[in-house]
């Protein structure tokens, strides 16, 4: 039986990365006694996967995973054994079950929803800088690569931005990126761009999508399609 | 503290911020105000290392097990955390509930490797505590030190309140009790000292008068008041299968050492291996009952979620129901995702074996521990293991599949010759050509590796080597360079450890009081995280045993005389100097000694004065009585 989850992962645990928390998340599966299934080979590896990873630092109300599990289980007791079982930070949210042919999530993900929020400084007009953002035709960020860093321009992987606060000397901004294999945009590397020190702001991931012409879906939506 | 500060200022700015944030799966969490007691357990590296610690996994449970007391983590930063915490005057923290390390009543440090004691200095002063025991007034907390450094705590003396030598648990209950009590009562922190003091394995240094003569060797260690033990025996707990064990773990979020469920099969060793201070310090044998620990892995599989479990002792192919226990762990969680990986194996064909039947020793790959190159040498360490027994071992190995093999050697050894040297490279050929034979039946032989990792013979207390010179820094890396030419093979790997830490490491593990003086000047000019290679700085070590006019020769190099006052005469580790007198002397002979385990008592002396005995799963347990 497969399973698709939101969860969360909040300020208690927004240092952890990826890695750490998939292996927090695995070991919670096993403290749950929930009936995973595991990979075949010398090391067996409970069948989990992720949706997006997200970067150190990030917090998130949409984080997606696949689960398998050997048996069936009911989608509501596992959510609380889930929560009973994980550290503070990380909460599920809701599940459904999926059809085992349903595409995993890495694939199909490519739209990512960001608020940042940080302080405005003096002078700083948020609300100039966002709509310069919107202007350009296009945005240059560097890329580390393997051998060189690459020049990337990163603005058609930019939908909408728009401030959500100016005031009081803080300000936020709501981003939707393209996100995934076909084209990423790191919501840093817009933070930039509006002049923020990226150490100096909060950043939050507020949806991860599936572009369905002109409809946003979320991850749980296409398991119902 | 300033949480918001931390989380918002100094994190998003540090390396790895997972290590500082507390809040992992089963970290206790307690209610500061209303708790009488409050113990932090510093470990003088970064959380990634302090993690792994048995023995603080083991504490860290019986205390927060008590109601009156709260247990909490603390570990030394990393550089960058540290300038970080210094610029926004941000105290070291406790992981659970952020307090400052000068918080705390009582702040336990574990002494686990001579290169991080000036970490401890820099800790004490990064949670603002005074450096100098005799410096602390009524508001600071009571220092304590405990693990295997206790055995020559003595360049520590200036910056502990007091040391706890021997098995912790027993003796912290004894320590909180008597903390508590002093607390209630409201009287001086000598007094609280003075009652320590009486407490058995409770060394307080202040209370000993070290004289020298002009040479600077020890002519005597006295106690300065009446009461005070002239020795300090150590604590042995002797029925470990009921002694207290954790039931759960902290279970980390970032990868750390030993980051798996930890099987305290037994504890102790008496194979006798001369260089080898556990072997010495850590006796008698006491086994755990196979029963016993299926129940500590079973309450420890539910409560961490972890997907390994590791069988740990000294020497785990020589517990006495090994096989037992594989099977038991095997039939229980074979099919559940939990491993089983032995970590400290005997070099012969029963423990390749026993590797073969658990899947995960083929990641984690096979390491054996010959420890010198001829037989010759290998007698004068007690190391008793034949070439034959390595080569069995290896055949077993390359014969079950394995392609890759670490060996593990020491240079600098007592009475090495370039002889000894050579045949370390000899060995590991030999090792080299079985393989190539074996796993070329498969058409494998171009994937046999060999790592070879060579170690400084580092002489410790309490062993029968306290005695001897440690081979100076030119002797022990022309040897390197000798060794490095010998095994220059594309199949072989060969790694080997800095002379001048091992160097350090001589120093400080039997020099005496007066290297306070250089450890502390160390610490001042930047000396912190040396077991870090990035962070070692000999030229800085040198400087301040110069300022101090010491000389380092003067504690590793030197050979000492039989009747001399060694630094750590006053605390008992139980076997008796005349023990070590005579395995010194056969060790010069070549004579071997047997394991006392096995073929009767060689009269080390703990056993008879001590009352306290090996106690094998075999051989009936007090609490099956
Ligand atoms: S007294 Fe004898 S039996 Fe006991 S640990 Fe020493 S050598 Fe072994």
């Amino acid at each position: 039986m497969r399973l698709r989850a939101r969860f969360l992962k909040e300020d208690a645990v927004r240092f952890i990365s990826h890695l750490d928390l998939a292996r927090t998340i695995e070991r919670a599966v096993r403290r749950a006694g929930l009936p995973i299934a595991y990979s075949q080979g010398f090391s067996p590896r409970p069948k989990m996967a992720f949706g997006s990873a997200l970067a150190v630092g990030v917090t998130s109300s949409a984080e997606y995973i696949d689960m398998e599990f050997a048996d069936e289980i009911v989608v509501e007791d596992c959510l609380s054994l889930m929560n009973q079982n994980l550290p503070t930070g990380i909460r599920f949210k809701e599940a459904v079950e999926i059809g085992p042919e349903l595409p995993t999530l890495m694939s199909v993900i490519d739209r990512a929803s960001y608020i940042l929020t940080g302080n405005l400084g003096q002078n700083q007009d948020l609300g100039l800088k966002v709509q310069r953002i919107l202007e350009s035709e296009v945005i240059w960020v560097e890329r580390p690569g393997k051998k060189q860093t690459r020049q990337i321009d990163i603005r058609p992987w930019i939908f909408s931005l728009e401030v959500l606060k100016e005031g009081a000397g803080v300000g936020s901004a709501a981003l939707l990126v393209q996100t995934g294999s076909r084209g990423n945009v790191r919501p840093e590397e817009v933070a930039v761009h509006l002049s923020w020190d990226i150490t100096r702001i909060r950043i939050h991931r507020s949806g991860l999508f599936i572009a369905r012409g002109s409809r946003l879906l979320s991850p749980l939506d296409v398991a119902h399609c | 503290m300033n949480q918001q500060r931390l989380l918002d200022e100094i994190l998003p700015r540090v390396t790895k911020p997972g290590r500082y944030i507390g809040g992992e799966w089963n970290a206790v969490r307690k209610d500061w105000n209303n708790t009488p007691v409050k113990f932090a357990l510093a470990f003088p590296d970064i959380y990634d290392i302090g993690m792994g610690h048995l023995g603080y996994k083991i504490l860290y449970y019986i205390l927060n097990q008590r109601e009156d007391t709260l247990a909490e983590r603390v570990y030394a930063p990393w550089t960058d955390m540290e300038a970080r915490m210094r610029e926004c005057e941000l105290p070291l923290f406790s992981l659970e509930t952020r307090h400052g390390l000068a918080d705390f009543d009582l702040v336990g440090f574990t002494l686990q490797y001579e290169l991080s004691y000036t970490g401890i200095l820099n800790m004490l002063d990064l949670g603002g505590i005074p450096v100098l025991a005799a410096e602390r007034s009524l508001r600071d907390p009571f220092v304590v030190g405990g693990g295997p450094g206790v055995f020559n705590p003595e360049p520590l003396a200036a910056f502990f309140d007091l040391f706890v030598i021997g098995d912790g648990e027993e003796a912290i209950h004894d320590l909180v009790d008597l903390y508590l009590n002093w607390k209630r009562n409201g009287s001086s922190r000598e007094t609280l000292l003075l009652q320590a003091a009486a407490i058995p394995g409770v060394y307080v240094p202040r209370f000993y008068q070290v004289k020298y003569d002009e040479t600077g060797v020890i002519q005597t260690v006295t106690p300065t008041r009446s009461g005070i033990p002239p020795r300090v025996q150590k604590r042995v707990v002797q029925d470990l299968d009921s002694a207290i064990y954790p039931m759960s773990l902290v279970v980390p979020y970032i990868e750390v050492v030993h980051d798996r469920i930890m099987l305290e099969v037994m504890r102790g060793c008496t194979r006798g291996c001369r260089f080898c201070q556990a072997g010495m310090i850590y006796r008698p044998v006491r086994e755990r009952r196979r029963e016993t620990l299926l129940k500590h892995a079973e309450a420890l599989v539910k409560s961490t979620g972890y997907e390994e479990i590791s069988l740990a002792s000294l020497s785990t192919s020589d517990y006495g129901d090994i096989q037992g226990l594989i099977q038991g762990l095997l039939a229980k969680y074979g099919d559940c995702g939990v491993a089983l990986s032995l970590p400290s194996l005997r070099l012969d064909s029963f423990s390749v074996d026993l590797a073969d039947e658990i899947q995960t020793q083929r990641r984690t790959g096979l390491t054996f521990a010959p420890e010198a190159g001829t037989q010759r040498l290998r007698d004068v360490i007690n190391k008793n293991v034949t070439e034959e027994d390595l080569l069995s071992a290896a055949t077993a190995a390359f014969k079950a599949g394995w392609d890759s093999l670490k060996l593990y050697f020491m240079i600098g050894l007592p009475t090495e010759t370039l002889a000894d040297v050579a045949g370390i490279a000899q060995l590991t050929r030999n090792v080299l050509r079985l393989g190539r034979e074996i796993r070329g039946l498969e058409r494998k032989a171009g994937r046999v590796k060999i790592s070879v990792s060579v170690g400084c013979f580092v002489p410790k207390s309490y062993t029968p080597f306290q005695w001897v010179a440690q081979a100076a820094i030119e002797e022990l890396e022309e040897k390197q360079r000798y060794l490095r030419g010998l095994l220059s093979d594309r199949a072989i790997s060969f790694s080997w450890t800095d002379a001048e830490k091992s160097l350090l490491e001589a120093v400080i593990a039997r020099g005496d009081r007066r290297l306070g003086k250089v450890l502390y000047r160390a610490w001042q000019a930047g000396s912190r995280l040396d077991g870090w290679s990035e962070h070692f700085s000999f030229s800085l070590w040198q400087e301040a045993f110069a300022a101090e006019n010491l000389d380092p020769y003067f504690y590793s190099h030197r050979e000492r005389n039989k009747g001399e006052v060694l630094p750590w005469d006053h605390i008992d580790a139980g076997v008796s100097k005349q023990y070590l007198l005579e395995e010194w002397a056969k060790a010069l002979a070549g004579e071997v000694t047997q394991d006392c385990r096995y073929d009767g008592c060689s009269g080390c002396g703990l056993c008879p004065t001590f009352g306290v005995k090996n106690l094998l799963v075999g051989g009936g347990h007090p609490s099956e009585a």
